[in-house]
């Protein structure tokens, strides 16, 4: 072997390695060329948050990338509120820029409670993650910056208190997606959030497109971030386990994040859309340990063994087998990138379910996989907005239509014929997206951030939208049991749906697990598969109505797949 | 292995070539037609006036080319030529829905001409037009069924769109043609949606040895994994994890790149180059625009790569002087000429550059890791440690190299446990890391894991270690074994 370990040193410094170093109707349904899906009734409704990127003259990374909106209930009166997330500036404080809390009235339409709210933080603002952190039955903040982050304590009210120095969560890199996720199956909530790039204003770049400078691709820059994961002490308080945990030994742009128990060990793993670069897949060894299996599960790369620019993400149950399958969007001229989950790992399965030609259209950031026509099959919702001109003549260079398709009888996912399922088409810088049923009529509307522009409320106005039922599936705290899975049978089948609020781009969506039912009138043998590992049995139900499914009330059962 | 960018050696058996050389013929028609406007027809189709489009605000050598383009147009609304020349133009200053209307144009005008329906179609794919770029790459192969890369994208394309049978033909047309390897890799991803594993290991594996290319080893783990061999699947999912697209080259592909105009582009084009490792075309463009613009920080700092990679590295160090001295606070000047430095054998230049460029900022990856390079050198082996470490903190690409350089450290100060840790972690990070393997085989056995070493080495023997190397390591690990079971 070596003889001698100078030998190898010599080698490295004068040889190579320095160089360089479910029941879904069977009958295909013809698109319906006037449907409209949604409409936006930002004004009617009482939402006037506008983004601000704080652009002037010099092209600042962060601002083109945007940020997140949280589609959350923070005063338990039943009806989602929303909270935006603002950028501001980049070349120094501005108390102006601060995010907005809107308040929902109890119908659907909003009131502004920004400084009073007491989580209207004034950092550049990126993302938003919103859970119960510790477990008082009411649901927090937790927000991303280009600069400290935040952690926001919920009152119960919607009063909140800004208690980042307690929880020791004020990381100072540029923070993105983040989510709360039990990843040591204790019972209180983890943190697991991405960094984007080591970025300051120092070692900004120029670059060009379409001929005039513009923003430059992260890889540019040479610097991506280690993700940071926290684990909750459950005392109010976070420790940072990212080395301990093994997150520091690989590297991304950070972007989306989501997290499933993609391989059933009943653990949660970790899944990060990295922009131009490999996406991670941390599989979740136990003990707080994880090792990214992305490149060997199949999920680091397309099929054809590209790293795209990540993005936003979503991860559902599409094909109905019992796991989590991914869905990535990515750079316009790159596809989006649907990883099947086949249990022991991943294959691209994007062409089979019709993406591969129409996604690759725009460059996508939010990203939404719900039923929204409540047909028992998922939609797709995709917002979109270029990173480099796209359209030098325009009033927004970057603006792009958002695209929604419709999920088909045969598996595959179809643009409907009003693009965005809108009226007219809705033309912005959109950025961060996320799902909710605003106004608790069964059908999931939609809240979209558009780059220094107001924002989107999409109500679900689908005429023939189906039969629905939705769950509140709460812990023993009386919050949502985030990492939760429910299955039921509809129409003699069974189907799967979580708890899931992280994934889309930046942004926290609706915990509550909505299904479809189409024609059925009710659903039969739901059950829940809790984070710690327990199943119970809830019985059967009519649609058509909300229901809590609260743990320890329904009949210890078996997870079927 | 590649040799270049997607010239490929061929499978045992078959004639070691490159297969390119049909394309660089193919490439030579292109430019005669290109060149000639041969096969136009002269008069009498009516065809919409060229479109047009304002490009003073991007720049004012684009803006005056296509103001000349069009008016040869107006005075030669027949020539096929002209349009697609502006239609070339569009396209490569990023203009694509006007460079799709003119490659029409001049499709229309001379439908005979290659390279408007391929190009035409190359826009319609990345715009996800896929009905239009099938039916003009199909146009286009009517007129040349000898071009290569046209077959594979259109096996590609069609197997984006799932028709299967057709994505079949298209990559057993190239195969047949001599693509080798893409087409195989093609062909294999036809017979994986098929769910026909075992033809997937027919058609892969006598280029798994030849092209040992991860886009191979990634279709064959998952044909294993269909076939429930795991353990062939997991070593081949490791020897597949490198993130690496399978390539191929497409000489008439590059013709439009001649109409970029504007230095901005033509910047970016230049570096597109280099990433290409065409260093040399790189620096032609380079060159010329630094007698447009010499002071400005992208230029300085890209023909410094350029002449370094063109082996002339007295050049590159006297533009990152010049750099230095005209912008004093570009950290990446002071990381770039520490690295010449380094490579010249001035290890206390190095190290001061390396240092002003890490004064300038923190958030220096590149540096760092240069840093810890030339500490080691100087066998100043914690400041070595130390800048490694801040390497890996501020982002470095290759952590798992770095470990591996940490690693060798602790080997060669016999710190064992700690070369096992770091070795650990390169071999997490890259299992297919043969050396990595064999180095960590030897901390094991230095820590007396005798167990742990002969796993270790049958990995690496699994990933492709050196036999002789593999020899000299179990003859170690036989003579330890056995000293350890003579004791009591």
């Amino acid at each position: 072997m070596m003889n001698s370990w100078k030998q190898v040193v010599a080698l490295l410094i004068f040889g190579g390695i320095l160089q360089g170093c479910g029941g879904t109707p069977d009958v295909q349904e013809p698109a319906d060329e006037t449907i409209i899906w949604f409409a936006e009734e930002s004004a009617s409704r009482g939402v006037d948050f506008v983004h601000r990127s704080g652009h002037v003259e010099q092209h600042l990374l962060p601002e083109i990338t945007g940020s997140g909106i949280a589609v959350v209930d923070v005063n338990n009166d039943g009806w989602l509120d929303l909270y935006f997330v603002q950028s501001g500036s980049l070349l120094g404080p501005d108390e102006t820029s601060v995010n907005s809390l809107y308040l929902n009235l109890g119908n659907g339409n909003f009131s502004l409670q920004s400084i009073e709210s007491g989580a209207a933080d004034n950092g550049y603002g990126m993302g938003v993650a919103a859970a119960d952190y510790d477990n008082d039955g009411d649901n927090d903040l937790f927000v991303t910056n280009v600069g400290p982050n935040r952690m926001f304590e919920n009152d119960g009210t919607g009063k909140f208190s800004d208690v980042t120095g307690r929880a020791g969560l004020g990381d100072e890199q540029w923070g993105t997606s983040a989510a709360f996720l039990d990843l040591d199956r204790d019972g209180d909530l983890d943190l697991y959030h991405a960094n984007y790039l080591h970025w300051s204003i120092e070692i900004e770049l120029d670059c060009f497109g379409s001929g005039v400078l513009t923003y430059c691709p992260p890889i540019n820059y040479r610097a991506p971030a280690i993700d940071l994961v926290f684990r909750n002490d459950g005392d109010k308080t976070f420790i940072d386990v990212t080395r301990e945990a093994g997150v520091h030994l690989s590297f991304g742009n950070g972007f989306g994040v989501v997290g499933a128990d993609f391989d059933h060990n009943g653990f949660v793993d970790v899944f990060v859309a990295n922009d131009l670069m490999v996406n991670q897949l941390w599989m979740n060894q136990g003990e707080m340990t994880f090792t990214d299996e992305a490149m060997t599960r199949g999920s680091g790369v397309d099929g054809y063994g590209v790293a795209k620019a990540g993005m936003g993400v979503a991860s559902e149950d599409f094909d109905q087998d019992g796991d989590f399958d991914i869905l990535v969007v990515n750079l316009t001229g790159e596809s989006d990138s649907f990883f099947r989950n086949e249990g022991t790992h991943f294959i691209d399965s994007t062409s089979e379910i019709g993406l591969s030609a129409p996604s690759r259209r725009y460059t996508r950031f939010g990203v939404i996989m719900a039923d929204f026509d409540n047909d028992g099959r998922l939609d797709l919702y995709e917002a979109n907005g270029g990173v480099s001109p796209v359209d030098l003549a325009a009033a927004d260079i970057y603006a792009e239509p958002n695209t929604l398709f419709r999920g088909t009888p045969d598996g595959r996912l179809e643009e409907v014929d009003l693009q965005g399922g809108t009226e007219f088409p809705l033309n912005a810088t959109s950025r961060g997206a996320a799902v909710g049923d605003l106004d608790n009529d069964g059908g999931l509307d939609l809240v979209v951030v558009n780059r220094d522009a107001r924002a989107y409320v999409l109500m679900n106005r689908h005429p023939n939208r189906g039969n629905w039922i939705q769950f509140s599936v709460l812990n023993d705290f009386g919050s949502d049991a985030v990492g939760a899975s429910v299955s039921l049978i509809r129409g003699g089948q069974r189907v799967y749906g979580s708890v899931r609020p992280e994934g889309s781009y930046l942004s926290s969506n609706d915990p509550r697990v909505h299904f479809g039912l189409g024609t059925s009138s009710s659903v039969e043998d739901v059950r829940v598969l809790w984070p710690s590992g327990d199943v119970e049995a809830f019985g059967d139900f009519e649609g058509g109505q909300t229901t809590v499914l609260r743990h320890g009330t329904g009949e210890p059962s078996e997870w079927t797949r | 292995m590649t040799t270049g960018w997607g010239c490929f050696k061929e499978p045992e058996g078959s004639e070691p070539r490159c297969v390119w050389a049909l394309i660089a013929l193919h490439a030579g028609i292109g430019l005669l037609l290109l060149s000639g406007g041969c096969g136009e027809v002269p008069i009498g189709i009516e065809v919409d006036p060229p479109h047009v489009i304002d490009t003073s605000s991007v720049n004012v050598e684009l803006s005056e080319a296509v103001a000349s383009n069009i008016e040869l147009i107006h005075q030669n609304p027949q020539s096929a030529t002209l349009r697609g020349r502006l239609a070339m133009t569009y396209e490569v200053n990023h203009f694509p829905d006007a460079a799709l209307v003119m490659y029409e144009q001049a499709s229309r005008l001379d439908a005979r001409e290659f390279a408007w329906w391929y190009f035409g179609a190359l826009i319609d794919h990345q715009k996800g037009n896929f009905d239009s770029a099938l039916s003009k790459i199909g146009n286009a192969l009517d007129i040349d069924p000898g071009y290569i890369p046209a077959h594979l994208h259109q096996g590609t394309w069609l197997l984006d769109v799932n028709r299967l049978d057709d994505a079949f033909r298209a990559f057993s047309e190239a195969a047949t043609l001599g693509a080798g390897s893409p087409a195989a890799v093609g062909l294999a991803q036809v017979y994986l949606r098929q769910d026909d594993p075992q033809s997937v290991l027919d058609v892969l594996i006598p280029y798994s040895q030849s092209l040992p290319h991860p886009q191979i080893w990634r279709l064959l783990a998952t044909a294993f994994g269909q076939l429930g061999l795991s353990e062939e699947a997991e070593v081949a999912r490791t020897l597949g994890r490198e993130p690496m697209p399978l390539q191929w080259l497409d000489p008439i592909r590059q013709r439009p790149n001649q109409y970029i105009f504007g230095y901005g582009r033509r910047i970016v084009y230049a570096q597109s180059l280099m990433n290409a490792n065409r260093y040399a075309e790189a620096l032609r463009i380079l060159e010329e625009l630094e007698e447009q613009e010499r002071d400005d920080v992208a230029l300085i700092s890209s023909l410094a790569v350029a002449y370094e990679k063109t082996q002339q590295p007295e050049k590159a160090k006297e533009f990152l002087e010049y750099g230095i001295e005209q912008f004093p606070d570009q950290y990446r000047f002071y990381a770039h000429l520490g690295d010449l430095m380094y490579r010249a054998g001035h290890s206390q230049d190095a190290l001061d550059m390396l240092q002003k460029s890490i004064e300038i900022t923190e958030l220096n990856p590149i540096a760092y890791e240069r840093l810890g390079a030339v500490q080691m050198r100087l066998e100043a082996f914690d400041e070595s440690i130390e800048a490694f470490e801040k390497a890996i903190e501020y982002g470095h690409a290759d952590v798992s190299n770095i470990h591996l350089m940490m690693g060798t450290i602790h080997g060669y100060r016999q710190q064992w446990s700690d070369a096992v840790e770091d070795l650990e972690k390169v071999v997490e990070l890259d299992p297919s890391n043969a050396d990595g393997h064999l180095y960590l085989a030897h901390a094991l056995l230095e820590s007396d894991q005798l167990q742990e070493a002969e796993e270790t080495l049958d990995w690496a023997t699994r990933v492709g270690i050196d036999p002789e190397l593999l020899e000299s390591a179990s003859l170690e690990l036989q003579s330890r074994t056995e000293e350890s079971e003579s004791q009591p």
